[in-house]
């Protein structure tokens, strides 16, 4: 496989009776591409996965890959690649036989099988082990060996569908590596199923974010989080302060001031968005700093820190700045940086950059 | 010290109750035993002297013979019939994803549930009409029918063990609905298949209801054959050919063992994979 395919999605919908499990939906994924779909479960990703590998038949619309339209196409003739959460090791078959599969169903002869399997096995390292059942390797082996069989006939495209939920966390950053770089080699197009944030942000290229059967936002993992598009996505995709608006004014240098429902004022960078109904600001827990004494900022609010946790590489304050409003702040955790214990009083403050206003969509 | 004691106590007791429910279970079936030893020409217990003499006059009785051959040419292809509708059923029902999956399923099931004399009752007519009272193949239908639930629930069962993934995983593999039937579904259900049709074997080989409706004086199975026997003379011939039935039953028995001991493996192998 030297270029995986370009994938694109026209308005495919998919309803079972009257729940619709897929609204209409436009998506393109580029050639080589690492992409991956989050979402809450039941948001549509892994029906999203279905249609295109076909077990799951579309109501509506197109989806091309490589200038072909597969809607209607068997699932068994449209030569994608699929890795299951479960990783599906076909129990009666040893590893060798596993990975040759899909060759031995296209009438593939028995030395190019025997060929083409070892090359795969020392691709995955996994030489010597073709012998072996599945399960007398471990997760992470098997979970290699998924790979190796899904990508063996050099399909177009390869799906994967939460392929490492069923591992813990240590091997689970290890397996992340080894995916991204079995992708990199290979310059397959991959769709990836998580609803591990974190994951599909350290690996993708672009990410969508979906819920309640639609997509909400398309973009790069830095985009995502630095402008979500909604409320949604900001609290979907790590941890956002969210404060609901009063009233908006222009200043006289022209910085837009907005007025919280909590009587906080706070200067804010972008104009607010116009296109519906409500807005709110976000702030992120990385962008505000706290300290002892009140010093000029944009915006600053003081408050009483009611919860400190530590986690590598970064502390979690939660301040309480209102009777009913509590801000998180995230610090890293150097030995410089001053540690505040519960009850202390503190200021945070932050600048009107990273104060965005974003559509008030849950 | 006490507490330890008393557990014993309460084990000892747990201990001796299984194994009393278990002779309750058995005993019945195994006092049949002795009795085909038994020196003496009618039925008593315990029997008064010991000889192998009705077995050599099982041995020279035709009927007996002629019951068991029919019974074969009954039960082989009524638990054949029923291996490949009751797959069929199971692969439907379990993967089929079909709205009335729970109803259909009930309805599969319940030639099973419903008593037999009611079945055959039934049955006696329409095969009547149909002109197969006293056939093979009359009988054959009447225990197919009672015999596709017993191949459907353990085929059902063995395809519940495995995720619906492995089928998709070949079909996106290239693998098109018959080989993946062939090369993924079928290795996955085969010894379910072969379970349910030793019951179904061993439920025909057993069945008498059905048989007394439907068989005649040339296509009369085994168990119809003890009937009549023991409608006319006690004599312990009958003991000597049930304890024949009870040997065929308890090899069956032991097969289905020793198979459901290979799937227990399979599926710890299974487990441990998954987690």
């Amino acid at each position: 496989m030297n270029h995986g395919a370009s994938v694109i999605y026209r308005d495919v919908e998919k309803s079972y009776g009257a729940v619709q499990a897929l609204k209409p939906t436009s998506l393109e994924i580029k050639s080589g591409e690492f992409f991956s779909v989050i979402g809450p479960s039941g948001s549509g990703k892994t029906t999203l996965l279905g249609v295109t590998a076909g077990y799951i038949s579309v109501s509506s619309g197109e989806i091309v890959v490589n200038d072909e339209n597969l809607v209607g196409v068997a699932p068994f003739k449209r030569n994608i690649g699929m890795v299951f959460q479960n990783y599906s090791l076909f129990p009666h078959m040893n590893v060798a036989e596993n990975i040759g599969f899909p060759l031995r169903m296209r009438k593939v002869s028995k030395s190019e099988i025997s060929e083409r399997v070892g090359r795969m096995l020392e691709m995955v390292r996994l030489s010597g082990m073709g012998s072996r059942r599945p399960n007398e390797l471990s997760g992470g082996q098997q979970q290699r060996v998924a790979l190796a069989r899904a990508a063996i006939y050099d399909p177009l495209l390869l799906l994967m569908d939460e392929p490492l939920g069923a591992l813990d966390k240590n091997l689970r950053e290890v397996m992340q590596d080894e995916i991204k770089q079995f992708q990199e080699t290979l310059g397959a197009t991959v769709i990836y199923v998580t609803h591990d944030q974190h994951e599909a942000a350290s690996m993708s290229h672009r990410i969508a974010i979906m819920n309640g059967g639609e997509i909400e936002q398309v973009g790069t993992p830095r985009d995502l989080y630095e402008y979500p598009g909604n409320r949604f996505v900001a609290s979907f995709l790590g941890e956002a302060n969210l404060f609901e608006i009063d009233s908006v004014k222009v200043d006289a240098a022209g910085i837009t001031i907005a007025e919280t429902t909590h009587g906080f004022v706070l200067r804010v960078s972008t104009s607010p968005p116009t296109d519906s109904g409500g807005c709110v600001i976000c702030v992120r827990p990385e962008n505000i700093q706290l300290s002892v004494a009140q010093e000029s900022g944009d915006n600053c609010l003081t408050g009483t820190v009611v919860d400190v946790v530590y986690s590598t590489g970064t502390i979690r304050y939660r301040v309480q700045v209102n009777s009913d409003c509590v801000v998180t702040v995230r610090v890293p955790s150097d030995r410089q940086s001053e540690l505040f214990e519960s009850g202390a009083v503190v200021y945070l403050y932050w600048s009107a950059e990273s104060t965005r206003f974003i559509t008030d969509k849950s | 010290m006490n507490w330890s004691t008393g557990q014993r106590i309460f084990r000892i007791v747990m201990i001796a109750f299984v194994f009393l429910g278990f002779l309750y279970l058995i005993l019945p079936t195994f006092v049949i035993v002795p009795l085909s030893f038994s020196s003496k020409t009618y039925l008593s217990f315990p029997p008064p002297g010991w000889s192998l003499k009705w077995y050599s006059t099982l041995w020279s009785q035709a009927n007996y013979f002629t019951a068991f051959f029919n019974s074969m040419k009954v039960g082989i292809p009524a638990a054949a019939l029923a291996m490949t509708l009751g797959t069929l059923a199971a692969l439907g029902i379990v993967r089929g994803n079909l709205r009335y999956a729970r109803p259909l399923s009930a309805l599969v099931v319940a030639p099973l549930m419903l008593p037999q004399i009611i079945l055959a009752i039934g049955m006696y007519p329409l095969l009547a009409k149909m002109g197969l009272i006293g056939s093979y193949l009359g009988v054959t239908i009447g225990h197919t029918i009672v015999c596709i639930p017993l191949v459907f629930i353990t085929v059902a069962a063995s395809l519940r063990n495995y995720d619906r993934s492995f089928e998709l995983a070949a079909m996106t593999m290239g693998a098109n609905w018959w080989k993946t039937f062939w090369n993924v579904t079928f290795p996955m259900v085969r010894l379910g298949m072969i379970i349910g049709g030793i019951f179904a074997f061993s439920f025909s080989f057993d069945e008498i209801i059905i048989a007394l409706f439907l068989t005649d004086a040339e296509t009369f199975t085994l168990p119809k054959q003890l009937y009549d026997e023991l409608r006319y003379q006690m004599k312990p011939t009958i003991a000597a050919a049930s304890t024949f039935v009870i040997g065929i039953s308890l090899m069956l028995l032991m097969a289905v063992a020793i198979i459901q001991r290979n799937v227990e493996k399979r599926n710890k192998a299974m487990r441990l994979k998954g987690d």
